[in-house]
């Protein structure tokens, strides 16, 4: 089965209407459904699919977790604690790459309707994009010998974004998959994830995807995705 | 002989990686290895003298990253190290060898790991001014040419090479990584990467790292087709593996020794390594041009087309007619005009689109009103242009300095519209063609004017293709306007621009492009004498007619004159068009009260009902009545909706982009009638400083736009200092922020302050995911807007009090 089919199979409908702002209240008619689905054939046919990892043995104080091989690492609770157990990390980038962005860009120009369409479609994509490469690390034995974490990212917890920076330089993303990070910690092309996992000889405790629903302790207070 | 000379003589040998050298002496990750050159110098110059010793011609320095970016102010003293290295190497080399070809030292310079602006962050001016920094530095310590590698961003090399050929006597090498899909992650193919990087005077083009040998040779055999211009390759090793989380290269020097003998036989002129080559594959590429020993453009056979580009298509002339759009050139339309001097560049960039959805192969771009800085207009939308469209552009001014600030900034191949025969306009305009590598319209004028007939046009023709070529325009990149004239005051030199058009193909053959709708002017029925003239001009040769492709028959005819001159075989694009053209119904004529059914088009999101129903409520109403009476209660319903939960996002910008076109039919009318416009007020809407996410800005701005107010789009990215210029400079009270990462709250409060600072009674509302009341409350701003309805009741309080 080529790529893109295997990916389509994690894309969500239901997280594409969330992004959208969506309740169940709100009835969406024949046309809007085919519009969304218009554009979620559209996302996949102007994504560049374009990924890199890296494993890397990890040392952890209580409050850091460095990377052992050079003299970087991270200085947050939240990973620390996130990746407690784990005797080494895996660094990753994703991107769609830019011809996406540039088509949301066009489309929020003369049909914001679908841009946004487009844009939520994008995200959930690139989501979907990074579940495909770790459930494929596990298919193809990657890792054989560890059980894996789910993902952390940059920005969630007291991690800060900024640290898009250090694995950006640690991976050589720019030149290996084309993906920069801005001055801030954002992300270029816009629709890239960059992600951190653990490996270890036990299980995780952890079991949730993306920022492992520890809204109260995230800065994101108008996440669409937090609880309480 | 120089490096020049021996290019053309014999094929050069560039050495193998430095950083894979540098990899097997345990470089740790994160360490600058520029800084080696001081701290390490035998090692390098050890690596030099091996490369020199397997037969490099060209040794290239420690210097990929030697820029202000990750060096600081160190650049100099790094760069002098690192040419002092490779120095030392061939004169030790030399004194082994005293009986030797020359060696060249080439700076190498690499990408600065920023991306440029649209797509990016960095300003271009800023990048240029980094890699000036290192090729000043890279002349003075003796480098013999500068080699510019594993760009993958053209737009990047194109301001590379600039600073590196306007700072520098050295020859200028530029090579290019791309993908196995045949492009660079930014999107640039090969095609394209030729028209430009030839265009700008690059002394060898080609193609260095991502892939091995074998991989690469597609890519090769492709530009060698298209271009004079030395070709370079500078392959990996292999494809890359990780093992043992180092990145190693296969390594097969059989296949590495083929594909060195076919480049050569291909004609490529330049042969080194990239990452995971070392002196044996050097050693296999000295062999290799020791059994193929001349130059390698001798073996090239090259047709030169002529063809523009942008960063990432390029279109060529020749095999079908290509339409060059012309509604963005403000003369005779007065809603363009005062988009332009309003700065609503959103306005001109939905035309921008909306011709390439109508058709347009190539735009025409002119910001010629009187009363605005056009050369900084022209660069600001020839740039915003770029991010969201990737047809090539045509910049066309009258001002040299705006013809020169859109061809410099233009990441492409563009067409300079124009140059006549007057001694001024030749002087003037063609170095910059040349300088820039674009394609560019001679009109056949002169001092005495526009000849009547067509021998007194060809013989003008004649003179500017002369003066071009006499300069080093290569005739491919020489386009002739044979000028239409009206056929209501001129009518016996309409048939001259034809005669022209034939001659100037046969004789001259270059490409012609013709603006067509002059022609009918002062004419009725214009369409029809605009479709005539131009099914006569296309079938004299007309390669590119300027047209607006808004209009279907122009569009039509040229795919019916191009079924019948047998150019559209099989009329395969023509019943691909027109095959399964939907029958135009009549308008249904609707007994229903105009306002209600206006205001159930808005709410449902109707545009077709909506543009004809603000026809019908024209006939009867003001346009301010109809917006304050109509339009904006219907939006306030629909807000009010959506802030229910009635209505999700998709179906609220739904009514959005149908007032958007309602409004600018209004727009339109008012303009016509000389009235008023429509503004509820000033506002300035800007991302921050370092935030790169602008969708929740532009949703703001559609939503606001529709309740009247005028907004000043700063768009993302912007410094406090922008903001502050703005305000003053347009006189505006009401301000929006928006921010939508942690880190840029920061930006946001910096530019609340220097707003305070500098401007009197600013009110400032600030918006985005990651702000609340508080703080908001705690950066200093007034109000905090949760979304787009919430921004358009703080503005409407605002204005009425």
């Amino acid at each position: 089965m080529a790529m893109n089919d295997v990916i389509k199979r994690y894309v969500s409908y239901e997280q594409i209407l969330r992004y959208l702002h969506y309740n169940v209240n709100i009835k969406i008619g024949a046309d809007l459904q085919e519009i969304i689905q218009e554009a979620i054939a559209e996302t996949f046919s102007l994504v560049q699919f374009k990924s890199y990892f890296q494993c890397e043995p990890i040392i952890q104080t209580p409050m850091e977790t460095w990377l052992m091989n050079c003299e970087l690492g991270f200085k947050s609770q939240d990973l620390t604690s996130f990746l407690r157990g784990s005797s080494e990390m895996v660094l990753s980038g994703v991107t769609l790459g830019h011809t996406i962005s540039k088509r949301i860009e066009n489309r929020m120009l003369v049909k914001p309707s679908y841009g946004i369409i487009l844009d939520a479609c994008a995200s959930v994509l690139a989501d979907a994009y990074c579940d495909y490469i770790q459930d494929s690390w596990i298919e193809n034995g990657t890792f054989s010998k560890y059980f894996l974490s789910q993902r952390y990212s940059p920005g969630y917890g007291d991690l800060s974004i900024t640290e898009n920076k250090v694995i950006t330089k640690i991976l050589n993303l720019e030149k290996n998959i084309g993906l920069y990070t801005t001055e801030h910690g954002q992300l270029i092309p816009e629709k890239s994830v960059i992600f951190v996992l653990g490996l270890s000889h036990t299980p995780f405790k952890a079991h949730l995807r993306t920022c492992g629903g520890a809204c109260e302790s995230c800065l994101l207070t108008h996440c669409t995705y937090r609880r309480g | 002989m120089g490096f020049r000379e021996d290019l053309i003589t014999r094929p050069l040998i560039f050495d193998g990686a430095m950083g894979t050298a540098l990899q097997k002496k345990a470089l740790k990750i994160g360490a600058l290895p520029e800084r080696l050159c001081i701290t390490d110098s035998k090692t390098i110059v050890d690596i030099h003298l091996s490369y020199l010793n397997a037969g490099s011609d060209i040794i290239s320095t420690n210097t990929f990253g030697a820029n202000a970016l990750k060096l600081g102010d160190d650049v100099t003293h790094v760069i002098s190290a690192a040419v002092a290295c490779a120095k030392e190497a061939r004169a030790i080399y030399l004194n082994q060898n005293p009986i030797q070809t020359n060696k060249y030292i080439a700076l190498d310079v690499g990408p600065l790991g920023v991306l440029l602006s649209p797509m990016g962050t960095l300003s271009f001016d800023a990048a240029y001014d980094y890699y000036k920094e290192q090729a000043i530095a890279g002349e003075n310590a003796g480098c013999d040419l500068i080699l510019l590698e594993t760009f993958t961003d053209l737009y990047e090399a194109k301001c590379a090479i600039l600073a590196c050929k306007e700072h520098t006597k050295l020859p200028v090498l530029c090579t290019m990584s791309f993908e196995a899909t045949g492009r660079t992650f930014t999107g640039t193919d090969v095609e394209t990467m030729v028209a430009v990087l030839e265009g700008l005077g690059t002394d060898a083009i080609g193609f260095n790292c991502s892939f091995g040998a074998l991989e690469m040779l597609p890519l090769v055999r492709d530009a060698v087709k298209l271009t004079r211009c030395p070709i370079m390759v500078q392959p990996n090793a292999g494809l890359p593996k990780v093992i043992n989380q180092i990145t190693v290269y296969e390594k097969n020097l059989d296949v590495f020794k083929e594909m060195m003998n076919s480049y050569l036989e291909l004609g490529v002129s330049i042969l080194g390594g990239c990452c995971g080559t070392e002196t044996e594959h050097i050693k296999i590429i000295k062999c290799a041009v020791e059994a193929h020993p001349y130059a390698g453009e001798r073996r090239r056979a090259y047709v030169p087309v002529p063809r523009v580009a942008s960063y990432s298509q390029t279109v060529n002339f020749g095999d079908r007619t290509i339409v060059i759009g012309e509604r963005i050139n403000p003369t005779g339309k007065k809603r363009l005009k005062e988009a332009i001097l309003n700065r609503e560049s959103d306005y001109i960039l939905r035309e921008a689109i909306l011709q390439v959805e109508q058709g347009a192969d190539i735009l025409d771009i002119n910001m010629g009103v009187p009363g605005i800085d056009e050369p900084s207009v022209m660069r600001e939308i020839v740039t915003r242009i770029q991010s969201v469209l990737n047809v090539p552009l045509q910049i066309d001014a009258s001002k040299v300095s705006s013809i020169e600030q859109g061809v410099r900034y233009y990441n492409g191949k563009p067409i300079i519209n124009s140059v006549n025969g007057k001694r001024e306009s030749l002087n003037q305009v063609l170095p910059i063609a040349k300088k820039y590598g674009a394609c560019v319209i001679g009109l056949t004028l002169d001092e005495s004017g526009i000849p009547s007939d067509a021998q007194g046009r060809f013989e003008i023709a004649q003179r500017i293709v002369n003066e071009a070529v006499k300069i080093g325009i290569p005739k491919e990149n020489l386009f002739i306007d044979c000028l239409a004239l009206t056929a209501s005051a001129q009518q016996a030199d309409v048939i001259e621009t034809i005669k022209t058009i034939e001659r100037v193909k046969r004789e001259l053959q270059v490409a012609t492009v013709l603006g067509v709708s002059n022609v009918s002017f002062g004419l009725p029925a214009r369409e029809g004498i605009n479709q005539s003239f131009l099914t006569l001009t296309l079938y004299a040769g007309l390669d590119a007619p300027i047209i607006n492709p808004g209009h279907p028959h122009m569009m039509q005819a040229i795919a019916a004159t191009e079924v019948l001159l047998n150019i559209d075989v099989n009329a395969k694009r023509y019943i691909e068009t027109y095959g399964n053209m939907p029958k135009v119904e009549n308008a249904v004529v609707t007994e229903e009260d105009p306002v209600t059914a206006f205001m159930y088009a808005i709410r449902n999101g109707l545009i077709d009902q909506a543009k004809q129903g603000i026809e019908r409520l024209l006939l009867e109403k003001e346009p301010m009545e109809i917006v304050d009476k109509i339009i904006i209660p219907s939006l306030n319903q629909v807000g009010t909706e959506y802030e229910n939960g009635k209505l999700f996002l998709p179906q609220l910008m739904q009514s959005a982009e149908t007032v958007q076109a309602a409004f600018e039919i209004l727009k339109t009318r008012l303009l016509e009638v000389g009235g008023a416009p429509i503004n509820r007020g000033k506002v300035i809407l800007a991302t921050v400083y370092h935030d790169v996410h602008d969708i929740g800005k532009n949703i703001v701005k559609v939503v606001m736009e529709n309740y009247g107010f005028q907004i000043f789009d700063l768009g993302k990215n912007v410094p406090p200092q922008v903001v502050v210029e703005n305000c003053l400079k347009y006189d505006v009270k009401l301000i929006g922020l928006s921010a939508l990462m942690t880190t840029t709250v920061v930006s946001m409060k910096e530019t609340i302050h220097l707003l305070r600072e500098k401007c009197a009674n600013v009110t400032i509302v600030v918006g985005g995911a990651v702000l609340s009341e508080d703080i908001a409350h705690e950066i200093g701003a007034d109000y905090f807007a949760k979304d787009a309805s919430e921004m358009v009741k703080i503005a409407t309080r605002f204005f009425e009090s």
